[in-house]
């Protein structure tokens, strides 16, 4: 049930994403801020999966719908949304990294946030043990493909690798998750 | 598959459930910014350029017409001697008196006729000849979208009034290009009549203007080039690299030297960062630029990643990657210096392992499908190859630095596997098949399904329809992508009467793999 309603999520998002984005760059905030509800997830957690930091990518967060609001008017219609949004938060994420000088430190090990309302964790969550055991690129595939609803050919266009590579690392990825989630027992 | 999309669903809900509500701060920020310059320079650097697969050999190296102005000043009893060159690659030379009178033309070489087409230019005025021999060289097509500069030269033994002549030269030119609708370049230089230049042009057999423009790019000091590797490269190309080594000291650049016939800035770093298999978010820095390699114009894509620094040379025309140089650096460093190498290494191209393996495995190109090649670092540099052949999957590991083959496997899908570690001594003799054991042994594709080929999209579909008794017009939503369980499979999800389904089929044979049914 929830794979139809995500699917059905994803095609309205694209023809969507698209129109709205026009709007924002007629300076509509109101479209904006459909974008966010729609995308903040996507973004939050690819930023997340850049940075492995929570702060850092609150700021990521922030600073994208920022630029969208800036840039819009650049975005050609009818050309990947989804895409061009992510590519919009990967540069400020690339940036983040410089500034924080964070290339000689490790990650900082990602707990989910605390005020983070009423969706009860089943079992260890899933998201830690993605940023904990993933490599930046596994964690940012399977980012843009389960939260960001991204097709893997979407993905390796985006990433400028080929299809078979995503598909392989994804499925690796899945597997090092289910590992780790497993061992938690 | 349905338990990948379990993980996926709890993934997505997680990281729904920890995003900050930021919203506000974004309306704030947007505030702060409208104070600021609205203009700002986005380019997605993700985006493709499409790579023009001809090559573009046939384009004259050099245009050279070749305006030789014999100018006397009133003034001077001696003969004051002008020579105007105008460079394209026609070689024609004009005589010219001091009341701009056209004396004499002379051809110097094949080009050249052309070109004069047989006009009779003596006794007309400069501007008149210059007109009718640009309109001619347009018109045979020397110059065009991506060759456009021309080059003027003016010589003179005494220095005097070389700046008016060229000017007016250049002006004239310049307006030709305008009336053409082509975006031109000018360059203007001023030489002298030099012994070194004249035996350089006869040397190289290069005009003198040519000659004397490289003379000037040799004497910059600006690049490490001799004069005989520039003497290979065009007008329009020793242009390009003259701006890009901002080596134009002496000379005057009108217009920018098109640069239509390469495969642009972008299109190279995606080349580049392909051939090394580095993805987006490790690049730290990554910056291109044209450069000059043994006669032919190429990209030098610089990437610089978590200790190391490559540099990638691409053909600017075809975009063929020529050289790979790996430097291992400090982790330490700024990524906007790059400062102790400890090593350079050169690494074979994706394009030379291709050719190893395949004479290695004794199969041509075309036997092989869903060739895929990938650098890896972990231990020795290493190529991972893996290809397709009938129902056998093959995979290589090959030395990056040397091209040694380190190991091959073959599998064939229903389990039978033949492997082979070679060892580093070619003395050792090759060892036992190794326990090379995947998943695909254990989840056997059904010996009934056509194992031999691989289907296309539709036929998925066909397959996935027909199962479930429906056909294309009775379903909704139908959806097919490309998945990964134990090998390559279809995707086909469709919706019938509010239930939705989920195929899952092999690529290679079109069995059907697993059926999910949702309402």
């Amino acid at each position: 049930m929830l794979l139809f309603s995500v699917l059905s999520q994803e095609r309205v998002e694209n023809g969507d994403l698209d129109e709205l984005i026009v709007q924002v760059s007629h300076g509509n905030t109101a479209a904006l801020e459909k974008i966010y509800v729609e995308t903040k997830a996507a973004v939050y957690g690819f930023a997340l999966s850049i940075l492995k930091n929570s702060h850092q990518a609150e700021d990521v967060l922030q600073d994208t719908y920022i630029k969208i609001m800036s840039a819009a008017h650049l975005y050609n219609q009818g050309t990947k949304p989804m895409s061009w949004i992510m590519t919009i938060t990967k540069n400020l994420a690339l940036m983040k990294l410089r500034e924080a000088g964070r290339f000689s430190d490790p990650p900082e090990y990602y707990e989910p946030s605390v005020e983070s309302h009423a969706v009860k964790f089943e079992n260890k969550s899933v998201l830690s043990a993605a940023l904990r055991v993933l490599s930046e690129e596994e964690s940012a595939i399977v980012m843009m493909h389960c939260v960001s609803g991204m097709k893997h050919r979407e993905i390796a266009d985006f990433m400028g690798i080929p299809l078979s590579t995503v598909l392989s690392k994804y499925n690796r990825a899945l597997k090092k998750m289910k590992n780790e989630l497993k061992e938690g027992f | 598959m349905s338990q990948n999309d379990d993980l996926g669903r709890r993934l997505k809900a997680e990281v729904e459930a920890s995003v900050p509500e930021v919203f506000d701060e974004v309306l704030k920020g947007i505030e702060r910014e409208k104070g600021k310059t609205a203009v700002i320079d986005f380019s997605s650097a993700t985006k493709k350029k499409k790579i023009p697969t001809k090559t573009i050999l046939s384009v004259a190296a050099a245009f050279a017409v070749l305006l030789i102005a014999s100018y006397s000043w009133l003034l001077s009893p001696s003969k004051n001697t002008f020579d105007v060159e105008i460079d394209v690659n026609p070689g024609v030379l004009l005589e010219v008196d001091k009341s701009e009178k056209v004396t004499d033309v002379k051809i110097l070489n094949t080009d050249g006729e052309i070109v004069l087409d047989g006009m009779d230019l003596e006794g007309s005025k400069l501007d008149v000849a210059v007109n009718a021999l640009m309109f001619s060289i347009i018109k045979h097509g020397y110059i065009d979208e991506m060759t456009n500069t021309v080059l003027v030269t003016v010589t003179d033994e005494n220095q005097v009034g070389t700046k008016n002549v060229s000017d007016k030269i250049a002006n004239q030119v310049s307006s030709i290009f305008k009336e053409s609708s082509l975006e031109g370049s000018i360059l203007v230089q001023s030489a002298s009549s030099d012994n070194e230049i004249k035996k350089l042009s006869e040397s190289l057999s290069i005009t003198y203007g040519k000659a004397a423009l490289i003379n000037h790019l040799v004497k910059s000091e600006k690049t490490n080039f001799s004069a005989d590797l520039l003497s290979k490269l065009s007008i329009n190309e020793l242009n390009i690299l003259m701006n890009e080594k901002n080596a134009a000291d002496d000379v005057t650049v009108i217009g920018q030297a098109s640069r239509k016939a390469y495969i642009g800035d972008e299109a190279a770093k995606a080349i580049a960062r392909n051939s090394i298999g580095v993805y987006q978010s490790d690049i730290r820095h990554i910056q291109s630029s044209i450069d000059m390699d043994d006669g032919i114009i190429v990209y030098d894509v610089e990437i610089i990643v978590s200790g190391a620094v490559y540099e990638i040379e691409i053909n600017a025309l075809t975009g063929a990657v020529s050289d790979i140089e790996v430097d291992a650096i400090s982790e330490k460093d700024d990524f906007s210096e790059t400062t102790v190498i400890e090593t350079t290494t050169h690494l074979k191209t994706k394009e030379e392992v291709k050719e190893i393996v395949l004479s290695h495995s004794g199969l041509s190109s075309s036997d092989c499908k869903f060739f895929e090649i990938e650098l890896d670092f972990e231990g020795i540099a290493h190529y991972e190859v893996e290809f397709y052949v009938g129902s056998t999957q093959y995979e290589y590991k090959v030395n990056a630095e040397n091209g040694e083959i380190l190991s091959f496997s073959s599998e064939i899908e229903n389990g039978e596997i033949g492997s082979t570690e070679i060892a580093h001594e070619p003395t050792n003799p090759v060892k036992a098949p190794s326990q090379n054991v995947s998943e695909a042994v254990s989840e056997p594709y059904s010996t009934e399904a056509d194992l031999s080929s691989s289907i296309d999209k539709d036929r998925a579909i066909e397959i996935a329809l027909s199962h479930a008794g429906l056909t294309k017009d009775m379903v909704s939503d139908l959806e097919i992508e490309f998945s990964y369980n134990s090998g390559v499979v279809y995707e086909v999800e469709f919706v019938y009467n509010a239930v939705e389904y989920e195929y899952e089929i092999s690529l290679l044979g079109g069995e059907i793999l697993d059926v999910e049914k949702d309402s």
